[in-house]
């Protein structure tokens, strides 16, 4: 697995690097259920995510959805300004944890 | 993959799409009054700009969207196409073509400031109460209606990832129409992760848009995504019936989709509660209304606007029906089909032979039953390489209209045979030969109006082009209603270069050849035009390197000057003819065969002393082949003569014996070898010997010349004609 999605098993955060799309999406589908079978994710960090589509926007719906060791929700923290204006253009800013309030939808 | 498939779609559709516009602009400026014509030249830039704005390319957008503006503005009726805007519009679609091809906004810089250049032309043709040009948002054009809520309903196939279509990226276009107010991600198909296929889409999106643009314009952003997204589209002002619709048909759930529709405005709570009362009644009565009543009872609603998107949606699908009939390929595909079928053609040859050799009659009848179906699989891969020639001719418009331009001359194209197909390569590489032929017929031979109205010729002068099959080849005419070639002034001009002798005698035909030997140009004073130092000489050369001859008649065709291009079907594979001299083994194209005969002794003798014989009354001037490619040894007691004819033209070729039809696939000659003259290539027998491609023109010529050099030698010895003596 490339440097592209790095998982701190101790810290239970995946890093993402580069870019999140439809080139990637498999490699980073195969990162995140080792992550999950470890048992230990909790937090996935985007501020090296340079470009999202609709393929890396489907990912992190996934990934939220992913039970965690404590039985509470992955967390999507340090979103990259890229992701955060695509995650707000598809009105999922409370879904993926973008909690400020200057989001597009009222 | 996908994005770059999509790219290379876009490329290709834009491509196609700018092509038709100055086909259009062209026939627009000949009939002004035609509304469709108008509205299919809108509809080309408006299409380019959507996709190229699917694609983010910024560049793209804003330069188009001004252009867009000015059709806009043209089909309404609001302008009037002149000739100065149709030149300026022809060469903002040069500018368009050129951004799209460049793709990257960074490599696209440099032509800025020619992009300004051409907006602030375009400025004056704008509306008054338009934007300011440069805005890349906009793009509701045809905004007639007012600005309200719209409600999209958008279902993404599973493979719209894979294709590239990106529902992002629409939306991020869609919101270049007016202001997103809401945008709500349907994830409730995504599947556990387990059974996840991460490149298929799962996701659905329900978008509310606050925009003044009109439902044609909306549904424009997804005419290209063809059917890869399922769309609902309720305008603002909606009835219930409409969101009725929309509910039933949404796989999630009127609940769910309801309460959407509410927290997004575009339905009340109490609309969708007394929806879901009726649902429930409905379903206790009626049961499942089918989908197409639902529609029949939303059409009703809005017949006008009903009637209006079925007629897009036809023409979308009438438009679409096209690559079901027309399969894209990639070129280099076929041309690996046709170099894989080229060596089958090989491998046959040598399966014949050996069967020949086991004499086994039951092996001999299954390689012939192998060759003839090798045959068959050769013509029709090449026959798939075939391309009509009357899109090359098409360009020929626009290069006629801006070369009359720059002349003032008032010249008229004309296309015939324009469904005669040729090889793509060859098709490729036809285009600026004839380029230059057809600025020279403008240029040379059309005369200026006033010079055709003295000789009471209508003041409009004509070029032609023309194409048509003739024995395995294809010719291809340019011809002019102007002058014709005047004979003297060649001459005099070929004497002053040093060309011909003073007291050379030359028919008509050979004077009017001279004009494509380097460094002949007959006008003295050189024009923007042609006489670039590009002679003619160049436009033979490129046209013999396609293995075709051109020739000069004049007067031609339409009275003034006619060229003639002759250009072998294909540059792959042909039928030879074998045949031996010596130990080396010759092809020439069996389409030039006329026929074989020997060269009996008599003849034989008299030839010591004369390079030709009497062939049925006819004079047939011969090559003999040992002595031209120097091949040791002597003749054998019985000599053949293979009768050759190119372009009007006999030649007998003394060969040793004949062996026969052989199908040749070229190899061309390359490295040391391609300067060699009157061979064109090589092929592999099905022995594994290698034999040489005669290339007949060649030939023809170097003989010419001979003999030419022999009378003027004033020597009377037929040894020194030729290149060797012994």
């Amino acid at each position: 697995m490339s440097d592209a999605f790095r998982f701190d098993a101790e810290a239970g955060s995946l890093t993402l690097q580069g870019e999140l799309t439809i080139y990637q999406i498999s490699e980073a589908t195969e990162a995140l259920r080792s992550a999950t079978d470890s048992g230990q994710l909790r937090l996935i960090d985007l501020a090296g995510v340079s470009e999202l589509d609709t393929a890396g926007l489907q990912w992190l719906l996934l990934a939220k959805r992913l039970p965690t060791a404590d039985e509470s929700v992955v967390m999507l923290v340090n979103h990259s300004d890229h992701v955060r204006g695509l995650i707000r253009l598809a009105g999922l800013s409370a879904t993926l944890d973008i909690a400020d309030r200057e989001q597009v939808n009222p | 993959m996908n994005m770059d498939q999509a790219l290379q779609t876009f490329l290709d559709e834009s491509r196609e799409l700018l092509t038709d516009m100055e086909r259009i602009l062209l026939e627009l400026e000949s009939s002004p009054d035609e509304a469709e014509l108008r509205n299919a030249l809108f509809r080309c830039v408006h299409t380019v700009k959507g996709s190229a704005g699917m694609f983010g390319l910024d560049h793209v957008v804003s330069f188009t969207h001004v252009v867009e503006n000015v059709l806009d503005r043209l089909r309404d009726e609001e302008i009037q196409l002149t000739r100065d805007l149709a030149n300026l519009l022809l060469r903002c679609r040069d500018h368009i073509s050129l951004l799209v091809e460049k793709l990257e906004p960074a490599e696209a810089a440099p032509f800025q400031a020619d992009g300004d250049a051409l907006l602030a032309e375009l400025q004056p043709f704008q509306s008054l109460d338009d934007e300011a040009p440069v805005a890349v948002s906009g793009g509701h054009t045809a905004a007639s209606t007012p600005a309200g809520h719209w409600h999209l309903s958008m279902r993404v196939q599973a493979d719209a990832l894979r294709h590239g279509m990106d529902p992002l990226g629409f939306i991020r276009f869609l919101g270049t129409l007016g202001e997103l107010t809401r945008v709500t991600t349907i994830a409730d198909a995504l599947p556990d992760i387990r059974e996840l296929d991460p490149e298929t889409c799962y996701l659905g999106f329900e978008i509310d848009l606050y925009t003044d643009a009109d439902r044609e314009t909306i549904l424009d952003v997804f005419e290209f995504a063809g059917d890869l997204y399922e769309l609902h589209l309720i305008p603002p002002g909606s009835t219930l019936e409409d969101f009725r619709a929309l509910l039933d048909a949404l796989p999630e759930g009127a609940e769910r989709l309801g309460e959407i529709l509410v927290a997004g405005g575009a339905l009340s709570q109490n609309a969708l509660e007394e929806y879901l009362q009726l649902q429930e009644f409905g379903l206790a009565t009626e049961q499942q209304q089918p989908l197409g009543e639902i529609l029949v009872s939303q059409g009703a609603v809005d017949s006008e606007r009903v009637s209006v998107a079925l007629e897009k949606q036809q023409d979308v699908r009438s438009r679409r029906k096209k690559p079901v009939e027309h399969f894209r390929i990639q070129a280099d595909k076929l041309d690996n089909l046709i170099n894989l079928v080229g060596e089958l053609v090989i491998a046959s040859a040598a399966v014949a032979l050996n069967a020949g050799k086991s004499g086994d009659s039951a092996t001999r009848e299954s390689a012939a039953n192998l060759g003839l179906l090798v045959e068959e699989i050769r013509d029709s891969s090449l026959d798939l390489r075939m391309v009509p020639i009357g899109d090359t001719f098409q360009r020929f418009q626009r290069v006629v209209r801006d070369v009359s331009g720059e002349l003032e001359k008032d010249i008229r194209l004309v296309i015939t045979g324009a469904d005669t197909e040729l090889d793509k390569t060859v098709v490729e590489k036809i285009g600026d030969p004839l380029t230059h032929l057809v600025r020279n017929a403008c240029d040379h031979g059309i005369e200026s109006p006033a010079a055709r109205e003295e000789k009471g010729k209508s003041s409009q002068g004509t070029v032609q082009l023309n194409a048509y099959h003739e024995s395995g080849a294809i010719v291809i005419e340019v011809s002019d209603d102007g002058n014709g070639l005047n004979r003297e002034r060649i001459l005099a001009k070929a004497l002053e270069r040093e060309l011909i002798r003073e007291d050379a005698v030359l028919p008509d035909q050979d004077v009017f050849n001279l004009i494509f030997e380097p460094g002949f140009s007959t006008v003295e004073q050189v024009t923007n035009l042609s006489g670039r130092g590009v002679g003619m000489d160049v436009v033979r050369r490129n046209i013999e390197g396609l293995r075709g001859m051109v020739e000069v008649v004049s007067p031609g065709i339409a009275g003034g000057t006619t060229f003639r291009i002759r250009l072998p079907l294909t540059l792959a594979i042909i039928d030879g003819f074998l045949a031996r001299v010596g130990d080396a083994t010759y092809v020439v194209p069996l389409e030039m065969v006329v026929e074989c005969t020997e060269l009996d002794a008599g003849q034989q003798l008299q030839s010591e002393n004369q390079h030709y014989i009497n062939l049925r009354q006819e004079v047939l001037p011969l090559i003999f082949l040992r002595q031209h490619f120097r091949i040791p040894g002597e003749p054998g007691r019985r000599q053949n003569i293979i009768v050759v004819r190119h372009g009007g033209q006999k030649v007998g070729l003394v060969v040793d014996e004949l062996l026969g039809e052989h199908q040749t696939v070229i190899k061309p000659l390359t490295g040391v070898f391609t300067h060699l003259s009157g061979l064109s290539g090589s092929t592999i027998l099905g022995s594994g010997q290698v034999a040489l491609i005669l290339d007949v023109p060649a030939l023809m010529q170097q003989a010419t010349r001979n003999e030419d050099a022999a009378n003027r030698g004033g020597t009377n010895n037929p040894r020194s004609r030729l290149p060797v003596s012994n």
